[in-house]
């Protein structure tokens, strides 16, 4: 087969290089490099900044100075340019890809080949049905023993990575284990290529006896004007903060007047106006903002215990046609934490709300807070479990259930996982759960299993040889 | 001669195992017959767990005074359980005990303190100065904590030295209730109950039924007094007191006067009412007393010192026969050291690794097994050396941990990370990883030192102990990436996300980067023997990185004032990895090895059969 083997050689010319182990090596340095920088970066940054703009990226900027002790007094200015996590990312995908054509060579033949091959393609149907989550129950509630849950989603990865370790073994041989494992990384990356695009995080705030069909995505602020006078719905405009920039005008026809932005906080804390003093004079002439003033705080970062930003704005409400001032207003998210509810600015009879809150997705279902237990260990502050009991109510598809959801014990429902995050109020009679939409979930799960499988029969074959040449042939 | 010569091999051995047997022994009670070893037995609640006095007497003796014993008027070394009962008991000897350890001079001078040997002073002594104390620290509080500087330190620590020792004579006080007086000494009272307990107070009575729980003494006492003086008209509104308050009372009163054959009938009595009342989760007391007396990491620390010094003794002569003695005395040390983890495992009902004191003491014994069973493979004494090494290294930076926070080691944990199927295994698996690549560390240190500045270092040692580091890259790699990703799991399963690249993950994927470098760089003919060598040292200061650097972020590592003691080690010992790889780099034909008579070439592959890639050669 002369075509056959010119192709190969084509192959391996284009390949080549690609597949060279010194790009692995450098990529892997590459990768330590990027992950340590991307660490320290979180000295002085939010986390999910350094997400966005240090992995998830092409290419990427580090400060010198977080490399260095502060008392260096190296300038902020001063940045290494480095290669962003997508680029290291997709090169090392195809750099593994690239070795795998051209240096792994099928061993099997004939028969062996053939059911190598039925083998592996039926171990990934299977893998594939396990990923789209084929076996998860629709209401998957995880009340009871958290080990047998996870033990379970382990134990379905370590089929299929049993499943493919045997269609591997028939058609690579002695390099069965080095295949599933790297086939385990291509699943690693991947489902991380995936999140960064594709997963959505959310918050739900409940307090004991209410019900919440919304959640909120508290790394996106809005400032919302809501005229509640429609009967069925509310009609909420939204501004996202993109729009919201200090010194300018927000006009828009949808909107009842137009929003001067004095001041907007990326972070902040409210003080008591009293407490100012002579220096700060308080720009808030109506609302909330006479008695509560919001100063600036510096950003959160990685290493704090405070997890977001909690942002607050001074804006100059005014009449469309410009001549009249409605008042000065301090809007913040922190109304919610001060039970402070939103300002209502009166237009052609119309009572508009306005706030700065964080930006809200409307679901089809609800979710009432029954009750929140706090425990804690016995003479101490030390939290013992946190749980909430809810009911679930999805009327379209006639779901009306009670759950608990606790620590490491999440509800998951048409496709989001409710997690018990934390909790507010003196009484602590209000939760807050975290609402998370990932498709790729179970990935992790089954690459874990690769990984161990492939690793574990890789090294044991040789280690294997290696003992027995050691101690018996001797 | 030549008889004994040969038995030392199990003679030295089994004479260590004696040796640690004698130290597991209860120590008899001395002091004059008070029974003190017995009161130190009794059950108490501090923190959320359920432990004997004498645990949370010798955390409380060590948070003051960097150490669990203390030495009386007399110079003598005295328990730290004589110490707490002499504070909970109120008795005057507790203001004289010179526990409170302030080694800095400046706080020494602002405290009008003389300067003395080992730094250690009584509470009459600074009692004078605790206006002084208290102004100094609302000043010092009030500065930006990356400000402070050592003194500001110090005075933040010795504020708190004294506010624990109140804080355990307060939890004990035997409270005054009189009937003319009653409204008022129950409201006063109420409101020192109620100002104690804003902070976590030891809890020494246990409930007097399934309804009731753990009190302080001093609660109890206040129930018993008012008990007491309402009888019998109010028989029923008051709860019932325990007949514990009333021992401890007798006890306390009993030690107050030096009264020792009262307070051991007092003692006696308690002990009968616990025989016939026994509370909860106390059946694992006698161990942690066994652990405490024991103290087994101390004495195995010991061990592995003996090791290292034998070790070094067989390079020189008598090799064969050290090196197998040595080889046993690590196994009795080792037996200690795994005996000393599944006992506290029993006794907390957690998985071994919890907090970063287990994390070191786990790391150790992980170093020392996978050492023996190199050395199992390749009985040259390098293994040994290795796990002599990582034993004594690991049990002192577990014991230094301790000190610094001087709290219980066997905590409850937080609601979040309480779940003992992930501490049971990502905690585990990542620890063993840690423990893999510090030993493949280890070993590549050994082949740079003795390549370098010996001339030991032969072919067919090279050659082993290139396959030692490759095998145990491989292990490590195994461990660190399945813990790894079992870390994202927990959080999948927590939070709902797999990976959030927050600094504790980005520190075990540096591991694993790492390791999956080193192989590949073998893989591809880019580093040989040396270069294996030195990159497996690089994997020491990757993982020390992981373990402690991260948690040192934003702490130690970027204040502006001081740079505090962990960060400061951990620069002196990325600094001290540097210079050995450095003369690692240094060209082969300077290193002593190369003088041999047979030149020292690099093999080309460690070990055929270990060899695990396609091909050797870069494409």
């Amino acid at each position: 087969m002369p075509s056959g083997k010119s192709l190969k050689s084509l192959l391996k010319t284009i390949f080549a290089p690609l597949a060279s182990l010194k790009l692995t090596v450098v990529l892997l340095a590459m990768s330590v490099f990027l992950v340590f920088a991307g660490t320290v970066a979180q000295v002085d940054n939010a986390i999910h900044a350094v997400v966005e703009e240090n992995f998830r990226t092409w290419y990427t900027t580090f400060e010198l100075q977080s490399f260095f002790p502060k008392t260096f007094g190296i300038p902020e200015a001063a940045r290494i340019p480095f290669a962003g996590g997508k680029t290291i990312g997709v090169l090392l995908l195809a750099n593994l890809l690239a070795a795998h054509l051209v240096r792994f060579r099928v061993k099997g033949k004939g028969v062996r080949l053939a059911a190598g091959v039925v083998v592996l393609a039926a171990a990934a149907v299977f893998t594939g049905v396990i990923v789209k989550g084929v076996f998860v129950p629709e209401i998957a509630m995880t009340e009871g023993d958290a080990t047998l849950r996870v033990l379970y989603r382990l134990l379905k990865g370590f089929a299929a990575a049993v499943a493919l370790l045997t269609g591997c073994i028939l058609v690579f041989g002695k390099r069965a284990g080095i295949v599933l494992v790297h086939g385990g990384i291509i699943f690693l990356l991947a489902a991380e290529f995936y999140t960064a695009d594709m997963m959505v995080e959310t918050q739900m705030r409940i307090p004991e006896g209410e019900s919440r069909d919304w959640v909120y995505d508290n790394k996106k602020p809005v400032i919302a004007v809501v005229d509640p006078t429609p009967a069925d719905t509310d009609r909420v405009i939204s501004i996202p903060k993109d729009h919201i920039r200090v010194g300018e005008t927000i006009s828009h026809e949808a909107l009842p007047f137009d929003i001067q932005v004095l001041r907007y906080m990326d972070n902040s804390g409210l003080v008591d106006v009293g407490n100012l003093g002579e220096t700060k004079p308080n720009p808030a002439t109506r609302g909330a903002g006479l008695f509560a003033y919001a100063e600036p705080r510096p950003g959160v970062t990685g290493t704090m215990a405070q997890r977001v930003d909690m942002p607050s704005a001074y804006v100059r409400l005014v009449s469309k046609d410009g001549r009249e001032d409605l008042g000065t207003y301090m809007l913040t998210t922190l109304s919610v934490v001060y039970s402070l509810p939103p300002e209502v600015v009166t237009v052609d009879g119309i009572p508009y709300e306005v706030s700065l809150r964080f930006r809200r997705t409307y679901k089809p279902y609800t979710i009432e807070l029954r009750d929140f237990n706090f425990d804690r260990y016995v003479g101490t502050e030390t939290p013992k479990d946190f749980s909430s009991h809810i009911v679930l109510r999805d009327p379209a598809r006639n779901v009306e259930r009670n759950v608990r959801i606790w620590m490491n014990n999440p509800l998951r429902y048409r496709g989001e996982t409710f997690y018990q995050q934390s909790f507010e109020g003196p009484t602590e009679n209000i939760t807050v759960l975290q609402v998370v939409r990932n498709g790729s979930w179970l990935i992790p799960y089954v690459s874990c299993m690769l990984a161990l499988v492939g690793l574990t029969a890789h090294f044991g074959v040789h280690l294997q040889g290696f003992v027995r040449r050691r101690f018996f042939d001797a | 001669m030549r008889n004994v010569t040969k038995h030392i091999v199990w003679i030295a051995p089994l004479l260590c195992f004696a040796w640690l047997a004698s130290k597991a022994m209860p120590p008899k009670d001395d002091t004059d017959g008070l029974r003190l070893h017995a009161f130190a037995e009794l059950p108490a609640v501090y923190k959320g767990r359920v432990k004997p006095i004498d645990t949370i007497a010798r955390n409380s003796l060590s948070a003051l005074s960097d150490r669990q014993t203390f030495r009386d008027e007399n110079g003598d070394k005295r328990p730290a359980i004589q110490w707490f009962l002499d504070v909970i008991a109120d008795s005057d000897d507790a203001d004289k005990h010179r526990v409170f350890y302030i080694p800095n001079t400046a706080v020494q001078q602002t405290l009008g303190l003389e300067r003395r040997k080992r730094f250690r002073y009584a509470y009459e002594e600074i009692q004078p100065q605790l206006a002084t104390l208290d102004e100094q620290y609302f000043q010092v509080t009030r500065k930006d904590p990356a400000y402070r500087d050592a003194y500001d330190e110090g005075i933040i620590d010795a504020m708190n030295k004294t506010f624990l020792f109140r804080q355990l004579q307060d939890a004990h006080r035997i409270p005054l209730v009189r009937r003319e007086s009653f409204e008022e000494d129950m409201e006063r009272l109420a409101n020192f109950h109620q100002d104690i307990s804003r902070n976590p107070l030891v809890h020494i009575i246990p409930p007097v039924d399934e309804k009731d729980e753990w009190r302080p003494f001093v609660e109890s006492a206040i129930y018993a007094e008012a008990f007491q003086l309402l009888r019998p008209e109010a028989e029923g509104s008051v709860p019932q007191p325990s007949p514990a308050a009333a021992a401890f009372k007798d006890m306390f009163i009993a030690r107050r006067a030096a009264d020792t054959q009262a307070f051991n009938d007092a003692l006696a009595g308690y002990e009968a009412w616990l025989d016939a009342n026994p509370p909860h989760d106390t059946e694992d007391i006698p161990l942690e007393m066994m652990l405490n007396d024991f103290q087994p990491f101390y004495h195995c620390s010991v061990l592995y010192v003996l090791a290292f010094v034998l070790t070094f003794f067989s390079w020189l002569g008598l090799s064969e026969i050290l090196r197998k003695t040595t080889f046993w005395i690590l196994a009795v040390a080792f037996t200690a050291h795994a005996f000393a983890i599944a006992a506290r495992v029993l006794i907390s009902d957690y998985p071994p690794v919890t907090n970063l004191y287990g994390t070191a003491i786990f790391i150790g014994a992980t170093c020392v097994g996978l050492a023996l069973l190199l050395e199992r493979f390749f009985p040259l004494g390098i293994a040994n050396l290795t796990a002599s090494i990582a034993g004594f290294v690991t049990l002192l930076i577990a014991h230094k941990l301790y000190l610094r926070g001087s709290v219980d080691t066997m905590e409850m944990m937080q609601a979040v990370l309480d779940t003992q199927f992930w501490l049971a295994t990502h905690v585990v698996t990542i620890t063993l990883g840690y423990a893999a690549t510090f030993v493949a560390g280890l070993l590549g240190i050994i082949y740079i030192v003795r390549g370098v500045f010996t001339r030991s270092l032969t072919r067919t040692v090279g050659k082993s102990l290139v396959t030692m580091i490759y095998g145990t890259v491989c292990f490590a790699i195994l461990l660190s990436f399945v813990g790894t990703v079992l870390g994202g799991l927990w959080a999948d399963d927590s939070w709902g996300r797999f990976w959030g690249w927050d600094v504790k993950e980005n520190g075990a994927l540096i591991i694993v980067l790492w390791n999956a470098l080193i192989l590949h760089a073998r893989w591809g003919g880019m580093v040989r023997d040396r270069g294996l060598a030195v990159l497996a040292v690089v994997g020491n200061i990757v993982t020390t990185w992981s373990w402690f650097g991260v948690n040192q972020l934003g702490v130690g590592l970027h204040s502006y004032g001081k740079v505090d003691a962990v960060s400061k080690w951990l620069f002196i010992f990325a600094g001290s990895q540097l210079l050995i790889m450095g003369a690692g780099l240094i060209p082969k034909r300077l290193w002593r090895s190369s003088s041999l008579p047979v030149q020292f070439e690099p093999a080309p592959a460690p070990d055929a059969g270990l060899e695990g890639s396609p091909s050797t050669k870069p494409a």
